[in-house]
């Protein structure tokens, strides 16, 4: 425990990531195995079964000091952890422990579960009895389950690298999935690397720039490829000799929270790396990362799935072991379509449904279907559904076009389009995209003028915002809110009328008579339950004032009700 | 009530004079020279031997200062006024008063623990007992000094290794010549913030040692930079003269580095557990020494330890005095 003592101390007192892996490493490579994975397990989180309660660990403290519980709920205010509270309210004690980590987690926290309650509170005794007043805040929270300490998973995988000559990723997916802590699966951890694990990397991630810029600024609209910037888990699949493997943007593996996908993984040919987004197929959440989330966390798969996900497969960046990034993105996505047939027939092959249903994921034939069609494939209960599919790619002759098909939305939640150009190839290098995300305002609207929110004092570059909302029965209801967009002129004929004309004051917030109605464009309409209109409007921005078009002929809520965007159900 | 609270601190109506005002009054008995108990203006000082030029160093060397040894008693207008040690700094006091058969002792602020650097504490028994109550909470529980001590050497050292000039918080009266006299034997340069270096002789002449002690200035800290200890009330103090933060590497030496959200909160990443206040077995064992039938809790927030004493069967209450943060922890 000194070793580990002392690694905490360090942890604890500094700031700097480089001070901190070689601590670690110092720790790793200063204690035998069996501690080293019990230190591992802690460091990274692991909860142990035996999860001892506080009301045990106060009574205990209780019997030894006659301090009574009241005293110690006042005391912990200060503290703020209970499990530090409790240790400092025993007498201190600076001994030198000898117990071991692996001894003190294998002889007194392990087996409490299996103890009866005296036999329990004598082995927890026993222990502060050996440790010393540091050591007994750390074993407190080990019993409690709540041992978090100053260190991220990235740098105590940098050490475990550096102490063992094994590449980070690896590390992480040997760390990945339950494991129990010992001797041997610390030795397996650090082994040199097999083959197969090499080979199982991913390439590095893309990342894109947001586009602030109108799209015009990127030049024509002919050599962009769009698609939906889904919301949910980026991810790349790769499928080598005798392995599949799932990662996420941040490098963690998903094999174990998403099996059915491994399984579909296998069908490909080996020397395929594919990449795409992970979604719940279907979800009353409005935010698809919930599900995802839920997923993750689970232990164990249930037999009949509760959350069915699909993966939109936007790009394949190797193809029969032959790294194509540098390939034009059109040439890829012709690539992807050859790839998701073939493995189609593999899927029908091995008892998986077709996807006939489905919309066609070959690009070419866009034009052959509306735009407005958007068929989602029924998921059955009897055979897996496939979840593979290529994400759809809207292509325009000029940016108009594009915001029109973007009023089609899909039905899965998404923030905005992804902007990739056609020839481009897959960056290699993650500083240097050359992909733009783009949130565009495809909607308009007639709205009119509820109120205005006064800016902050003091708060540099805040400005007044203007409240919309449509007219209900004669009352405004209020749908949405912006800074962005009004002219000078109406601005400054608004702020004379404004406070002639205010109804009431909230505040900030003044409220108006409705009479004013503005055209306004807006991306989409989220679900608000606890808003009078059960819904509001993001990213708006004034385009225009309307002084011929009264309040009752500016849009209704219904409509805005029924308009389809991109994450409105 | 032979000692009461006022505005202006704690006042024997009796006697006519005040225990560490907190404005400037005719009669005041000093506990210790700390800012937030010793305050110039008043006419007349009554003090420990000790305390006397620790006072003339901080409030004036012209002041009109009684100064008694400790045991020594004096009559104030009919009442029996001595002091006793309170091993809290050099020179600090408890304030013994007797009256018509009746005792009551001011604690001032004190500690149990071992101090080289002052006399050390001494019960009083007396009828009513007015003590401080800083760490008024179980939580607080004082390690031994010396493994505190030993602490702050390899603190030292490895900044030393990694080419830091270590920094160290202590108030300029009390905590900083303890750490001082904890660096005895030290082997690399001591610095140390000019109020403090005043302090010493009066410590000197005590007998307490020191190592060689520089005064902290820019010229010294670059001349010894990564290798030296400079002790400074706030590091606020000597900002210029330490330069960039990336060259240098503070902690606290306080009771209230016992606690890590406490630190947390200071942004210090480390801290030293030494105190010049009473923990809580200190403050308990004090009261019970005391044989007191009543205590009065000053100087902290006391409603726990009240509760626990009054559960304990002790008539505890709790008793607000003047104004004024502790100078010291």
């Amino acid at each position: 425990m000194q070793r580990l003592q002392q690694l905490v101390e360090k942890l604890d007192t500094t700031s700097k990531e480089s001070v901190k892996v070689e601590a670690l490493k110092t720790y790793f490579q200063s204690v035998p195995a069996e501690d080293a994975a019990w230190a591992l397990f802690f460091l990274e989180e692991r909860k142990l079964k035996t999860k001892v309660s506080l009301r045990v660990l106060k009574e205990l403290v209780n019997a030894q000091t006659g301090l009574p519980v009241w005293l110690m709920d006042g005391s912990n205010h200060r503290v703020n952890d209970y499990p530090e509270t409790l240790a400092l309210m025993l007498p201190w004690s600076g001994r030198a422990s000898e117990l071991s980590l692996s001894t003190l987690a294998l002889q007194f926290i392990q087996p409490l579960g299996g103890f009866s309650p005296m036999a329990r509170r004598d082995t927890i005794r026993c222990a502060w009895e050996n440790l010393n007043t540091t050591q007994r805040v750390l074993f407190n929270k080990m019993l409690t389950g709540g041992l978090k300490l100053n260190v991220t998973r990235d740098q105590i995988h940098t050490a475990l690298a550096q102490v063992s000559g094994v590449s980070k990723n690896i590390i992480t997916r040997r760390l990945a999935g339950n494991w129990q802590p010992g001797a041997s699966f610390y030795n397996e951890l650090i082994k040199p690397e097999a083959d197969l694990e090499k080979a199982l990397n991913p390439y590095p991630f893309a990342t894109s720039k947001e586009l602030i810029d109108t799209p015009e600024s990127l030049g024509s609209a002919v050599e962009w490829f769009g698609e939906w910037n889904l919301k949910g888990f980026r991810v790349q699949l790769v499928r080598r000799k005798d392995g599949s493997a799932i990662w996420s943007e941040e490098m963690q593996p998903l094999d174990e929270a998403f099996p059915e996908l491994i399984t579909a993984c296998d069908l490909l040919p080996t020397g395929t790396v594919i990449e795409g987004i992970i979604t719940p197929r279907q979800s009353e959440d409005p935010n698809p990362i919930t599900p995802l989330n839920k997923r993750l966390r689970r232990k164990k798969t249930p037999k009949k799935e509760t959350i069915p996900i699909m993966l939109y497969v936007q790009d394949v960046l190797e193809w029969r072991g032959t790294d194509i990034r540098e390939h034009a993105y059109s040439d890829r996505r012709k690539q992807l379509n050859l790839v998701l047939t073939e493995w189609e027939q593999q899927w029908k092959l091995h008892g998986g449904e077709s996807s006939e249903t489905s919309p066609n994921p070959d690009f070419f034939q866009q034009e052959m279907f509306a735009i407005d069609e958007v068929v989602t494939p029924e998921p059955t209960t009897e055979t897996p559904p496939a979840p593979f599919q290529a994400s759809r790619l809207e292509t325009a002759v000029d940016w108009e076009s594009f915001q029109n098909q973007l009023k089609q939305a899909p039905a899965i939640p998404s923030e905005g389009i992804l902007l990739r150009q056609v020839a481009s190839p897959y960056p290699s290098d993650p500083g240097s995209s050359a992909w733009w995300r783009w949130l565009p305002r495809a909607h308009k609207a007639h709205l009119v003028l509820a109120g205005i929110v006064q800016p902050t004092p003091g708060k540099r570059g805040e400005k007044q915002a203007y409240m919309f909302a449509t007219l209900e029965k004669g009352s405004p209801v209020l749908v949405g809110n912006t800074a962005e967009g009004m002219d000078a002129t109406t601005a400054e004929m608004l702020q004379t009328w404004i406070p002639k004309n205010t109804t009431k004051k909230q505040g900030p917030v003044h409220f108006v008579k409705p009479e004013h109605v503005f055209e306004v464009a807006f991306q989409e309409r989220t679900p608000a339950p606890r808003a009078a209109a059960t819904f509001k409007l993001e990213n708006l921005k004034i385009l225009r004032h309307l002084p011929n078009i009264s309040p009752e002929q500016a849009s209704q809520l219904e409509h805005l009700k029924s308009l389809k965007t991109p994450n409105s159900a | 009530m032979l000692i009461r609270s006022e505005p202006s601190g704690l006042y024997c109506e009796q006697g006519d004079f005040y225990i560490d005002p907190s404005r400037a009054v005719d009669r005041a008995v000093i506990t210790h020279a700390h800012s937030d108990h010793a305050r110039k203006g008043s006419r007349s000082y009554l003090c420990s031997a000790a305390c006397e030029p620790l006072l003339r160093s901080r409030l004036g060397k012209n002041l009109s200062i009684q100064a008694m040894a400790y045991g020594a008693t004096t009559l104030i207008n009919g009442v029996k006024v001595s002091l006793h040690p309170a091993g809290h700094i050099l020179g600090s006091s408890q304030i013994r008063v007797e009256y018509g058969g009746e005792v009551w002792v001011a604690s001032g602020d004190y500690k149990t623990n071992p101090d080289p650097t002052c006399t050390p504490f001494e019960p009083v028994r007396c009828d009513t007992f007015i003590s401080e109550c800083t760490f008024g909470l179980p939580i607080y529980r004082w390690p031994d000094p010396d493994y505190e001590w030993q602490r702050l050497q390899r603190w030292w050292q490895t900044n030393r290794e990694n080419g830091l000039t270590s920094v160290v918080h202590a108030y300029s009266l009390g905590k900083a010549q303890r750490v001082l006299n904890a660096l005895k034997d030290a082997d690399a340069p001591v610095l140390a913030h000019p109020a403090i270096m005043e302090m010493l002789p009066a410590y000197t002449s005590q007998g307490v040692e020191f190592p060689k002690v520089e005064p902290a200035d820019a010229d010294r800290i670059q001349a010894h930079k990564g290798k030296a200890c400079v002790i400074t009330p706030s590091t606020a103090a000597m900002d210029k003269a330490l330069g960039s933060p990336d060259a240098w590497e503070a902690t606290d030496v306080s009771g209230w580095m016992q606690v890590k959200n406490t630190r947390r909160k200071r942004q210090l990443t480390s801290g030293f557990v030494i105190s010049d206040h009473a923990d809580w077995d200190g403050i308990i064992q004090a009261i019970k020494a005391s044989n007191a039938k009543q205590v009065y809790l000053t100087h902290g927030d006391g409603t726990l330890l009240k509760d626990w004493l009054c559960q304990k069967g002790l008539a505890a209450s709790l008793l607000h005095t003047g104004d004024g943060r502790p100078e010291d922890t």
